[in-house]
């Protein structure tokens, strides 16, 4: 439980990679996605310096 | 990727004086500036819906032109290539207590660091046979703590990936399965998919030829993402990125090299307002980074950052020190979802 001392005593970043879960720095439950693609180079065989 | 053909900046003179063979004949215009290869027909769809966004002249802050090193700095999210054994999503992951899904053989350096994560990658193997779900499930049954949660893993991963008809490795199956896996309630948040083989030294195509074909390839992975992710789709936002861009002028081969700046395309149902941003550097010779590349002048991993906050709430200052190790990136959020 994050009580007044520990909140005085340090910033929210430094209280939240402390464990404590700060109000704010997280939601209660996640919804959002994230999709990442990669476009780019995929092992030195790959790599096209011909015409196909 | 390169990013001069994929969004050409029509409105710079010095784009037809740099590269007169590689800008695509019927290109989509956007704005004064900035137009669209034809064959993103998906994700102009996006644009006019405001669902989608570009980011235009930027990078992840690596010059060397190195794949390998690039690669690794895209991934890992820090400034020196092979400094960190987890990635920048991972650790964010981590953070957030979430769990994701790598659509590959491998799981990628970008999604290591989380505390749960699992792979999909369809098996091919002739006569290559699991247990039965059931024998997996009186195994499992047997053992306690970890080794009975791996079974239990290996058991749904399993049925999974050989459940279903016409599971494909390739990209645009693996981002059928993604949005599919991001859509389930109690599934995973996250999703990596690879789209390989932008590296055109030769050839590469303006109006149709195989970057061109590359763009059919990413739009018609947008397509597949979002008819699966189905109504999920208003929760999501879609990242691309590549490592580095290539080089303004084409080489002698009809290709183009390793460079510095390029494009990124973001789409979802988290945007709620499509704009291309761009803090344009200019195309003439002595505007670009060493005289032969577009200079990077947003740094990717803010957008980066800005999607962590944008999809899990994490706090931009948390994200800056936490994931990517560096306090000074800027706060893109509300340029991208504000």
């Amino acid at each position: 439980m994050l009580t007044r001392r520990h909140f005085l005593s340090g910033t929210g970043a430094g209280l939240f990679l402390s464990g404590y879960p700060v109000h704010g720095f997280t939601k209660e439950a996640v919804s959002g996605r994230i999709v990442v693609t990669f476009r780019g180079w995929n092992g030195w065989a790959s790599c096209r310096t011909t015409n196909r | 990727m390169d990013g001069l053909l994929a969004v050409p900046p029509i409105g710079d003179d010095n784009l037809l004086k740099q590269r007169k063979a590689l800008v695509a004949s019927k290109a989509l215009k956007i704005n004064p500036l900035f137009a669209l290869h034809p064959n993103f027909k998906t994700f102009s769809k996006m644009l006019a819906n405001e669902e989608a966004s570009i980011i235009h002249a930027t990078s992840f802050p690596y010059t060397g032109r190195s794949h390998f090193e690039g690669q690794n700095v895209l991934q890992g999210g820090l400034l020196n290539p092979f400094s960190s054994k987890t990635g920048w999503l991972g650790r964010a992951m981590g953070i957030a207590k979430i769990t994701g899904k790598a659509m590959s053989l491998q799981a990628p350096l970008i999604i290591k660091g989380a505390t749960d994560y699992d792979n999909f990658y369809p098996e091919h193997l002739r006569n290559a046979r699991l247990p039965s779900a059931e024998v997996l499930k009186l195994i499992q049954d047997t053992h306690e703590g970890s080794i009975a949660r791996a079974i239990d893993k290996l058991r749904r991963s399993s049925k999974s990936m050989r459940g279903r008809r016409g599971s494909a490795r390739d990209p645009l199956s693996l981002a059928s399965e993604a949005g599919r896996s991001l859509r389930e309630v109690d599934g995973p948040k996250v999703a990596v998919i690879t789209i390989p083989q932008f590296d055109d030294h030769a050839e590469i195509g303006s109006d149709t030829g195989h970057h061109p074909e590359l763009f059919t390839l990413i739009d018609n992975a947008f397509d597949n993402l979002r008819n699966n992710l189905q109504e999920q789709w208003a929760n999501t936002i879609v990242l691309t990125m590549t490592e580095f861009g290539r080089t303004v002028k084409e080489n002698g081969s009809a290709g183009t090299d390793h460079g510095y700046g390029s494009v990124g395309l973001l789409a979802g149902g988290l945007i709620k307002r499509s704009s291309v941003i761009a803090n344009w550097p200019g195309l003439s010779t002595g505007e670009l980074y060493e005289k032969r590349d577009l200079y990077a002048t947003i740094d990717y991993r803010s957008v980066c950052a800005a999607c962590i906050e944008a999809a899990f709430g994490l706090d931009h200052d948390v994200i800056a020190e936490a994931v990517f190790q560096d306090k000074n990136i800027p706060r893109a959020y509300t340029h991208i979802f504000g």
